[in-house]
């Protein structure tokens, strides 16, 4: 089987090498519906060093979780891929689910999004953590067991030994997350993709979980892919972030450098929607107006356009190419008139202008 | 603890619920009396024993094929029905019921027939005419005498004893009990062998029809399960009959109940894959369309993440959390295979609660039908506390 | 910056979501498969009722023919499902057959959709003891294996088409009744019930105009799958020989060529009717399943 070969291979090169550990180059993801094909992720490029955590932003729609599903290759059957994903120097995308098997929970793996949803509710715990030492790394009985026992150890659970005999409902969401993280962590990967990996969790418990990626990261090597829709979540523990809008990749930066010089009005929205420390824990955020683009037929130009305060023309007729920014080399966005430029400001200081009268903002077109 | 007790008083409950209507319906609707009377036909003149008992009652002698009419003057015997049985065929059939007895002509030959009892029916079956029981002794045996609530505790009080009394008809020979005990096995035994049959073939099959949902063998799967529930158990049974016993003559036609066990269970295959087929058929599309539902659950992903591969992920991860609906529905069933077997029971002449029932119901063998149908709510009763059981094993969320 | 709220924007990502698996089974539409079923029904009904002016052989005559030898005659021009023992036809009587069938099938669910429709809609209204009772009443009846009550009551009371139809009828009572009252209690939560209750409407009110129409879909919709039941219950009673008397049914045509030497000899006396019966319940379910499918009917109970 070639898989095994593959994954042999990486292990015996003493793992993944350092340096660019995924290089995605145009990748696309279509789906085949009723209504159409759905461009779930569109063209997007960019590649990823060992060790490295990127951060991958947007609304819901954007095709931030479908393009960390295509590069798992756990796609559902009517999707239709192209481009390319190199992991490690070999490309994986067009594998089949067989050979791919081999990289899943052993070189790349994933947290999801909903720890109350995502562990099997009728398996114990212990059993779960097993699993993956079982088929990768052909643990078992009291080894599986003891290896189990320390991973839970490892990601800060209380009282291990009797976790491992617990169903998932006996725990806390934050707890079964970390579960989670342990299960992912088990075989040791190169890669970990985290799929909004706080949302459901409580605010408190949510630091405490990104904490714990980033000391497993640093631990172990690890790149890890962290999805969200909460630009506040990836500030602090990644050291890139990618912003994703309607299956494209709109803005991507250094962490730092983004912050500082945010070139795209969409980026900035997604920054306005980060919630305050001293807002009560329920208060409702803001959001951008109007939907997500539809997938199907996305509008012609700029795909945030429609729902930009600072379009003009020529960004709903013409789609911008993705352009390094003057401030950082690493710097790239695609934006006619980005923040800064002198558009930006006179419209900027019409809609300053406009709320200082008192009259209310919205569907600015 | 709690929860174990309630469901215990629930099912208590609901058996003296059972019986009480049971009961109380065949003793209203039904005189018990005449068949303790025995089988009586031909001339003999019954009228003088039975009015000197109290009863009016009124036999006619022979009636000849054709029509007849009621000679008697139907009201002072305060008549309610009367019915005329058919004799000579291996199903006594009615010929036809008599309301308030008006002439009525009846069909068929051979016919033999007598008027009726106060307050209730009369059936007559047998060739012979045999002796009338001692009515007296009947109704202490019955409880006859009381009035209907005294009547009711104590059979139920022989019931729950584990007498069930004699029968009805006949000589009242051999005991309800040792009939059931005869019968109780055979019925069980297919019962068994169906559901597992019936398991045995909708376990695999949803799983190969979800692992290829939506593809050309699934939907060739999905039309034939809803073939097979088109039809009715006993056009089933018939066709498998004629072509598996008939034609291939793999199986016997029907069951003797003198062979050895496995020779028994042999001859069992056909009716229980009767029953079987068309559960199996329910069975797949309930368990198909839940292990869809699972399959599309995170905790797969997640599985399929980890690098579980794809016969783990539907055994291991997506079979268990499937399996609730179909418990449930596998208890509910029960009930409905009960009449299946009933039926299947009467196609291959299989000697079983079934066709004591019907045997029973024909000759308003009273005690007879009343055992059958607690057993068979006792049993249902009983299988849904198992799956309740069964429940809390699989589900560790209901552990109670 | 006050900025309209969209909740949906936090929402997970849809895509996934957007599986063809079931949803595409769901089409909006009842399908051509729908139409001939209904065509189906629409010909053995109208069959069962025009069947003396049809230019049918009579069902009950003879036609013992010298040429063929002794009957039964197999199928033929003449004879389309062949003739029984007594050089009967089959065909006719299958068509005569299905007049006690149909009648039985639809008289019965029409009486359990009446009196359990009331009881489950008063169960599921009024709850408190009410609900109580009727629901501890179902529950016996549903206790019972369906076939055995309807065996007991043919038995205690007479065989008569009305007695076979209501005892059909009445063992439908339990379980339509449960879905009208599921249906009930999920309707009289909504805004619109708990608005008029608040509007000071009177419950006879509430429950015709506002609740009725609602439990009428689902109800309706497994009308068609409950006729079905229906026909195979009196099928099975028939079969046992406890089904209406002097007249033709299916199950006891099915009966009369289901013994071991009538199947050796002449399968066709009971293939015959198996294949309309057959066909019959296969076209109402098609069409019941459309139907709830269509409604979007969930509980399937009866």
């Amino acid at each position: 089987m070639s898989g095994q070969q593959h994954s042999t291979q990486l292990q015996s090169d003493g793992r993944v090498p350092d340096g660019t550990l995924l290089e995605v180059t145009d990748l696309t993801t279509h789906f085949r519906t009723e209504r159409g094909l759905v461009r779930a992720v569109d063209g997007v490029t960019f590649s990823l060093a060992r060790g490295k955590a990127l951060g991958v932003v947007g609304e819901s729609g954007s095709g931030k979780t479908v393009l960390s599903r295509t590069i798992m290759g756990l796609l559902p059957s009517n999707a239709v891929n192209s481009g390319s994903v190199r992991f490690a120097g070999q490309e994986v995308l067009g594998l089949d689910a067989k050979q791919m098997r081999h990289l899943w929970g052993r070189e790349m793996s994933m947290i999801f999004q909903n720890p109350m949803v995502s562990l099997n509710p009728l398996m114990k715990i212990g059993k779960q953590i097993q699993e993956p030492l079982h088929i990768h790394l052909g643990l078992d009985g009291r080894a599986a067991r003891e290896t189990a026992e320390q991973l839970l150890r490892e990601v800060h659970i209380p009282e291990p030994t009797k976790r491992l005999d617990q169903y998932p409902h006996e725990l806390s969401g934050g707890m079964r997350q970390r579960v989670m993280i342990a299960i992912a962590m088990a075989c040791g990967p190169t890669l970990l993709f985290a799929d909004e990996p706080t949302t459901a969790l409580d605010v408190t418990v949510q630091a405490q979980i990104l904490e714990l990626i980033g000391e497993q990261r640093r631990e172990r090597n690890m790149s890890v892919i962290l999805v969200t829709h909460d630009l506040g979540v990836v500030a602090g523990h990644t050291d890139e972030i990618a912003v994703m809008y309607g299956g494209r990749l709109v803005e991507k930066a250094p962490t730092r450098e983004l912050f500082a010089n945010m070139k795209m009005p969409y980026t900035k929205s997604l920054m306005r929607s980060i919630p305050k420390l001293d807002d009560p824990s329920h208060t409702r955020l803001l959001t951008i107006p109007g939907r997500p683009p539809d997938l199907v037929n996305p509008p012609k130009g700029c795909r945030f356009a429609p729902r930009c305060a600072y379009a003009r023309d020529k960004c709903l007729q013409e789609e911008p190419p993705l352009v390094t920014a003057d401030t950082s080399p690493d710097h790239v966005y695609a934006c006619w008139y980005p923040v800064g430029s002198p558009e930006f400001r006179e419209r900027d200081a019409e809609i300053m202008a406009t709320i200082t009268t008192g009259v209310e903002l919205g569907g600015t077109r | 603890m709690n929860y174990w007790l309630q469901r215990a008083g629930m099912a208590v409950l609901l058996l003296l619920a059972v019986s009480m209507l049971t009961f109380g319906a065949m003793n209203i609707l039904g005189d018990p009396l005449f068949n303790i009377l025995g089988p009586v036909s031909g001339a003999k003149d019954l009228q003088g024993t039975a009015q000197a008992d109290g009863y009016a009652l009124r036999t006619q002698g022979e009636i000849p094929s054709g029509s007849y009419t009621i000679v008697d003057d139907v009201d002072t015997l305060d008549h309610r029905e009367a019915v005329l049985v058919a004799t000579g065929d291996t199903l006594p059939k009615r010929a036809d019921t008599i309301a308030g007895l008006d002439a009525v002509s009846a069909t068929g030959t051979d016919i033999t027939i007598i008027g009726g009892v106060v307050p209730g029916q009369l059936v007559m079956n047998g060739p012979e005419p045999s002796q009338l029981a001692d009515v007296e002794a009947a109704e202490q045996e019955f409880y006859l005498d009381q009035p209907l609530p005294v009547r009711y505790v104590s059979w139920l009080t022989d019931f729950v004893q584990g007498d069930m009394g004699p029968q009805f008809s006949k000589t009242g020979e051999p005991p309800v009990t040792d009939l059931i005990k005869e019968r109780l096995p055979r019925s069980l035994a297919l019962l068994v062998m169906a559901q597992l049959m019936a398991t045995i073939i909708a376990i695999p099959w949803s799983l190969w029809s979800a692992a290829k949902a939506n593809q050309p063998v699934d939907r060739v799967s999905t039309v034939t399960t809803f073939l097979i529930i088109a039809l009715p158990n006993f056009a089933l049974g018939v066709i498998l009959k004629y072509v598996f016993a008939i034609q291939l003559g793999w199986f016997p036609q029907t069951f003797n109940a003198g062979d050895s066990y496995l020779e028994q269970i042999y001859q069992l295959f056909l009716p229980a894959l009767t029953i079987a087929l068309p559960a199996a058929a329910v069975y797949q599309r309930l368990l198909r369309t839940d292990l869809i539902t699972t399959l599309q659950e995170d905790f797969i992903l997640m599985a399929r993440a980890k690098g579980v591969d794809r016969r783990n992920i539907l055994m291991k991860h997506a079979l268990r959390p499937s399996l609730f609906s179909f418990i449930t529905v596998f208890g509910i069933n029960t009930g409905a295979l009960i009449g299946g077997a009933l039926v299947v029971e009467n196609i291959f002449r299989v000697p079983g609660l079934g066709s004591a029932i019907v045997e029973a119901v024909l000759v308003e063998d009273f005690p007879v039908v009343l055992a059958i149908v607690m057993i068979v709510a006792f049993a249902f009763v009983l299988v849904n506390i198992a799956i309740d059981v069964i429940y809390s094993l699989i589900d560790p969320r209901v552990r109670r | 910056m006050s900025l309209p709220e969209s909740p949906a924007t936090l929402a997970a990502d849809s895509i996934l979501e957007d599986q063809p698996s079931e949803a595409m089974a769901t089409r909006r539409t009842l399908g051509v498969g729908f139409w001939i079923a209904i065509g189906w029904i629409v010909l053995i009904v109208l069959a069962a009722i025009l069947a003396p002016y049809l230019g049918l052989k009579d069902p009950d005559e003879n036609y013992i023919n010298r040429d063929l030898g002794r009957p039964p005659y197999p199928p033929s021009s003449e004879f389309w499902f062949g003739t029984d023992n007594d050089a009967k036809d089959v065909f006719s009587r299958t068509i005569y057959g299905a007049r006690v069938s149909l009648v039985v099938g639809f008289a019965a669910i029409a009486c359990g959709m009446v009196v359990g429709g009331t009881l489950g809609l008063l169960a599921g209204y009024l709850r408190g003891w009410f609900d109580r009772v009727i629901s501890f009443v179902f529950l016996v009846l549903l206790s019972f294996p369906a076939l055995v009550l309807a065996i007991l009551i043919t038995a205690l009371l007479d065989r008569s088409l009305r007695t076979v139809a209501g005892t059909l009828g009445f063992l439908s009572i339990a379980p339509v009744g449960r879905l009208a009252r599921a249906t009930t209690i999920q309707f009289s939560e909504r805004e619109f019930v708990l608005a008029s209750r608040t509007l000071g409407a009177k419950h006879g009110r509430i429950m015709v105009r506002e609740l009725l129409p609602n439990v009428l879909i689902p109800m309706g919709a497994l009308a068609l799958l409950g006729v079905a039941v229906a026909i195979v219950a009196e099928g099975a009673l028939a079969f046992l020989g406890l089904s209406v008397e002097q007249e033709l049914s299916w199950g006891k045509l099915i009966l009369f060529g289901s013994g071991s030497r009538d199947l050796q000899e002449a399968p066709w006396i009971s293939m015959g009717p198996i294949l309309i019966l057959f066909l019959t319940v296969l076209a109402l379910n098609f069409a019941g399943d459309r139907v709830r499918e269509y409604f979007d009917v969930r509980e399937v109970s009866l």
